[in-house]
């Protein structure tokens, strides 16, 4: 029974601290969805993918948000037609490369500035590398969970008609202020379309704009706060009722150490702006090589952030990030280990 | 919808990259498997961080700390860890950081190397050793042994020399028109304050002293750490702290730590405006104006002040008009603190008690708050100095010897701290107002033998304390029982001085 | 008003908000108001009864407080926007989520309630020996105080005397000092049965990555008699001792023998805080 209390508290206290966070992704992202126009957004990221996805990886800076706040700003890039290997690349960087992320490991691992150094340089690295992968699907409709995909069908596939339809002229979009779509002048053509999906913001079209931003946040509130709550609560199950032993006596050798700090990683879903403060209590156990793991590996892969990206992503698209960032995570740490 | 189902260009390129990594990385892992020996991608457990790493280290470092990049076995580092000259000492652990305390001060003028080899690392999982650390070789060395003392003769009369020890080499500090009443080392030995007079001041020396400070050259050449140090050639050039054109400056008290100096200090034109000022590293100087400026003392710690105040000894913390932190209502005076600043001699003039009443007692005092009583005498205590380990207390005393005429005589004793025992050493017929000083590195005791004369000269000769001219002075050395000699054994130094005190 | 049932087919719904002429009440319109509600409620509570100290490092406090506030007021200016307007959208996307929404409100409305009816506990021992207890501190700036007669040891804290044996392991240089620590007791297997560790957690960032240090303490008799989790003040001295540790043999270490134990209740605010 204390065991469960104790689960449930820390399932309260992932939720506690990673609400703020939340909350700070989806006010950026439904700004985002009323204030920036895509169009410019578009154009402002290079066409070329390895710089597309080196841009994307480094407007974290922009963004002090973990890893919760982050879901909601990629997903609002995605549906705002940037291309996927730049959202995948802000994904995977956001968390480690911001200012607040840096100093916090600056401040727990001055004495190794090494650690701190190849914490930047590797995630930095990764983010590019899978954004470039992510750059060959021009289309990216087909990485998404399948009820945003139709979401995205409106959004994207309805602008792109319209600017044919308007290339000399203003777009509708633009005229009417918000982003949406579908003014009444095509009801039949809307409802062609959305035969299935229903989007609020095309009834919202005459209201303001203040209104729909709130909707966009309490939808995304609710859609990510869910995904949130079920990954917070498996991470503290796990938390509880595995020995952390378990984990750390996995370690016999470089190579285990590795994997036993990258499981430790994604099980424990700490916030990256503070995880190299955790990552500092096993510096007496673990080597620096597993150490980085730790921190490269946990702001972009933790159970209560696959729980977010499920809401983004198809299963089949999770499930190639993460394997392709632990593949990374592993090799990058594992020459590092050799030269430290 | 359709093309969901089909095979998009990123299955291909995902799973291609998958399956490539995968290789690599089984390659890797094979590699370094079969590899058992020495790679050229392996790199074993290493010394990340050797504290004393070519450092020129004295008295005051206790300790060196080693820091591991991995986590070691630490049986093996202790085993195997060697220090040339061997050095005794302890190991503890704070994760991957081993800390070796000296179980007595490094014996200066000496390198000493270190070796460690064999250890191996630890993995989290119990019983398994890992890889051999690299082999790990560096070296340290401890100060010059150097003592400097004021000289009496010729020459060098009233000006600071400086002697060498290990190398030999006597140096005159100050220049001739400085009469040289004072001074302390600072704690790196690396400059020395003192307090002079112009000799033109004639008689009124002692009360136109001015702070000054001077640079040792005793650590040039090797030394990587003191750049201000001046060559061999050059004259040392001593530098002004503090004028007396306002205020006569009296005693000085240099801290421990060498940032702060207090001055005991009278207002030239205002009688009524003396105490205590406090000069720190800025050399701004402003009154502390929380005393009435008794015999003071800074603690080691370089934070507080001893000063006695009326029937006790106030610790007065080093801002101005501050409260007292703490007051010792018992004692009288402090003679000296340890040097790790535990403990404290001091003085009881047993004013209380009637039947004590023209006695002395001293006292050992600990920050844990142990009192007791060393020692009782008829007779005064001159001086006293805790060794490196504070284990003994050397004390200069004067006893009053039976008989119609008021006499005292003055012996050098040591009292061992556990046992309380004094042991006098050497009786002094003579000898007055000397002062002692321990070697930092527990070497000897040195002292001086200082022959005054009431007659006023002419001022360009040294004054003691009391303000009698010193006439001669010898320096002796004592040893303490060493692995030669199982006695204490004296010899005299071939300089003639007084006031000596050995560099830290 | 409220009562009103909720349209039965999607078809239907689709088609009236696409005329955008509905002005109904709805269920999932004031459902996601009370979501909001109830969760800046929790957050609120959290803050104002100082349970947050057991979930969060204090840092988080203002983080916290303000995403309470920002939750309530976005659900006041929804509910006096829908009033006002005469054409407020329902809002009401139940399938294009991953899960449907009312799964969704359900799952966040149950949290909140549950978080608002039962606290948040102390971690316990159990956690504590889940986690293992640490030698290093995640620490960078310390310092070895000096020892002066004016600094007192007794008024050191245990993450004090854990951070001065980090910065100093040697524990003869804090033998005989006296010694006062408040801390919950951990018996460790490891440790013979005279001693039990004296220990608390420290937060880096939430209870999640809470770690606990600890001073072991010796006693005469066998240190079953103090149950796990009672917390203790402890008045006493340090000694050297030679103890076991997980990973290592034999090691001196710094312990402190009490001359005095008294049992005191579980400090409102347990956690150590690593300073940032």
């Amino acid at each position: 029974m204390s065991q469960l209390h104790n689960a449930f508290t820390l399932f309260l206290s992932l939720l506690v601290e990673a609400m703020p966070f939340l909350l700070m992704g989806v006010l950026v992202s439904s700004s985002l969805l009323l204030l920036v126009d895509e169009r410019k957004l578009i154009t402002k990221i290079p066409s070329n993918p390895f710089l597309g996805a080196l841009v994307g990886s480094c407007v974290g800076f922009l963004f002090p948000v973990c890893e919760c706040g982050n879901v909601p700003v990629a997903r609002r890039l995605l549906l705002k037609g940037v291309s996927p290997g730049v959202a995948i690349a802000f994904l995977l960087a956001a968390p480690t490369i911001n200012p607040v992320v840096i100093w916090s490991t600056w401040v727990a691992f001055g004495d190794q500035p090494r650690i701190v150094i190849f914490r930047v340089i590797f995630s930095l690295a990764i983010a590019t590398i899978i954004g470039c992968i992510f750059s060959v699907q021009k289309n990216a409709k087909t990485l998404l969970q399948p009820n945003l995909a139709r979401r995205f069908n409106v959004l994207v596939n309805g602008r792109s008609r319209e600017f044919n339809k308007n290339q000399e002229s203003q777009p509708l979009l633009l005229q009417s202020g918000t982003f949406l779509l579908g003014t009444s002048g095509q009801p039949q053509k809307m409802e062609a379309l959305l035969t299935e999906t229903l989007s609020p913001v095309v009834a919202l079209a005459n209201s303001s704009k203040f209104q729909s931003f709130l909707d966009n946040v309490v939808l995304e509130l609710r859609e990510l706060g869910g995904m949130l709550v079920i990954g917070s609560a498996i991470a503290a199950i796990i938390q509880v009722f595995i020995p952390r032993e378990i984990v750390l006596n996995l370690s016999h050798d470089t190579i285990s150490s590795i994997i036993a700090m990258m499981l430790l990683a994604a099980i424990v879903s700490i916030c990256s702006t503070v995880d190299s403060f955790f990552a500092l209590s096993f510096a007496a156990t673990f080597n620096s090589g597993s150490l980085l793991a730790f921190l490269i590996f946990g702001p972009t892969i933790d159970i209560k952030a696959i729980g977010l990206m499920a809401s983004v992503f198809k299963p089949k698209i999770i499930i190639y990030i993460f394997v392709i960032v632990a593949q990374l995570t592993f090799l990058s740490t594992f020459i590092y280990s050799y030269f430290s | 919808m359709k093309n969901e189902q089909q095979i998009q260009p990123i299955d291909n390129v995902a799973i291609a990259l998958i399956v490539l990594l995968s290789l690599v990385i089984g390659f890797l892992i094979s590699t370094s498997n079969r590899c058992s020996g020495d790679c050229w991608f392996e790199v074993q457990p290493q010394v990340k961080e050797f504290s004393w790493q070519n450092q020129l280290i004295g008295a005051e470092d206790k300790a060196f700390l080693m820091t591991f990049n991995r986590p070691m076995d630490r049986n093996s580092v202790e085993k195997n860890l060697v220090i040339e000259p061997p050095l005794p000492g302890k190991f503890s652990w704070a994760g991957n950081k081993l800390a070796y305390t000296l179980n007595i001060p490094a014996p200066y003028g000496e390198t000493y190397r270190v070796f460690l080899q064999e250890a191996r690392q630890q993995f989290a999982t119990k019983g398994e050793l890992g890889k051999e650390i690299e082999p790990f070789f560096s070296q340290f060395k401890t100060r010059d042994r150097s003592l400097a003392y004021i000289g009496t003769e010729g020459s060098e009369r009233g000006r600071l020399i400086l002697y060498n020890w290990t190398r030999q080499i006597k140096t005159i500090l100050t220049p001739e028109n400085l009469t040289v009443f004072d001074f302390e080392s600072y704690p790196k030995g690396d400059k020395i304050l003192f307090s002079a007079a112009d000799k033109s001041a004639g008689l009124d020396s002692i009360r136109m002293l001015q702070l000054y400070t001077v640079a040792t050259e005793f650590n040039d050449g090797e030394s990587t750490d003191q750049s201000n140090v001046s060559q061999s050639q050059e004259k040392p050039e001593p530098k002004l702290i503090l004028d007396n054109k306002e205020y006569q400056n009296n005693k000085f008290d240099l801290s421990q730590d060498g940032k702060t100096i207090i001055v005991q200090r009278l207002n030239r034109s205002n009688p009524e405006d003396f105490g205590l000022w406090i000069i720190d590293e800025q050399n701004s100087i402003q009154p502390l104006k929380n005393s009435t400026g008794g015999d003071f003392l800074l603690t080691p710690d370089s934070k507080a002040l001893a000063v006695a105040q009326g029937e006790g000894i106030a610790l007065l913390p080093l801002q101005p008009e501050a409260k007292p932190l703490d007051f010792l209502p018992k004692f009288g005076r402090v003679v000296s603190f340890s040097p790790d600043g535990r403990a404290a001699a001091m003085v009881n003039y047993n004013r209380d008690n009637q039947n004590l009443k023209y006695t002395r007692s001293l006292f050992y005092v600990n920050n844990q708050g142990i009192q007791k009583e060393l020692l009782n005498l008829e007779g005064s205590i001159i001086d006293c100095q805790f060794n490196p380990t504070a284990t003994n207390l050397y004390c200069l005393l004067s006893e009053l010897k039976p008989g119609d005429e008021y006499r005292e005589q003055p012996y050098l004793a040591e009292i061992n701290l556990k046992t309380n025992k004094t042991t006098p050493l050497l009786a002094l017929p003579e000898y007055q107002d000397s002062r002692i000083s321990v070697a930092p590195d527990g070497l000897g005791v040195v002292f001086d033998q200082v022959l005054t004369s009431n007659t006023l000269s002419d001022g360009n000769i040294p004054a003691n304390d009391s303000g009698e001219t010193i006439v001669t002075s010898r320096l002796w050395l004592l040893l303490p029982p060493s692995q030669e000699s199982s006695h204490h054994q004296v010899e005299q130094l071939p300089f003639i001085g007084f006031h000596p005190e050995w560099i830290p | 008003m409220l009562n009103k049932p909720l349209p039965t087919t999607k078809k239907n719904r689709t088609l009236h908000i696409i005329k955008g002429k509905r002005k109904k009440p709805n269920w999932s319109f004031w459902l996601d108001n009370v979501v909001l509600i109830s969760w800046g409620c929790l957050l609120l509570k959290y803050a104002v009864t100082g349970e947050y100290k057991l979930l969060i490092h204090p840092n988080y406090f203002w983080l916290v407080v303000i995403t309470g506030i920002f939750l309530l007021l976005i659900s006041i200016v929804r509910s006096i926007l829908f009033v006002r307007s005469s054409n407020y959208a329902s809002d009401s996307s139940q399938h294009l989520t991953l899960f449907p929404a009312k799964f969704s409100r359900t799952l966040l409305l149950g949290v909140a309630l549950a978080g608002l009816i039962i606290s948040p506990n102390v971690l316990t021992s159990k956690i504590a020996l889940q986690r293992g207890v640490t030698e290093n501190l995640p620490l960078t700036h310390s310092q070895p105080e000096s020892f002066v007669a004016t600094i007192k040891p007794e008024e050191r804290s245990l993450i004090d005397w854990v951070r001065t044996l980090n910065a100093y392991p040697e524990p003869d240089a804090y033998q005989g000092q006296p010694a006062k620590i408040i801390g919950f007791v951990l018996h460790l297997p490891e440790l013979p049965e005279n001693y039990f560790l004296l220990s608390r957690f420290i937060v880096t960032c939430c209870a999640v990555d809470a770690y606990p240090i600890g001073i072991p303490v010796q006693l005469e008799g066998n240190s079953s008699i103090y149950p796990s989790d009672i917390w203790l003040e402890i008045t006493g001295t340090m000694a050297t001792v030679n103890l076991p540790s997980k990973d290592h043999q034999n090691q001196r270490k710094l312990a402190l023998v009490p001359t005095e134990i008294k049992q005191i209740p579980t400090p409102k605010d347990p956690y150590f805080k690593s300073d940032q």
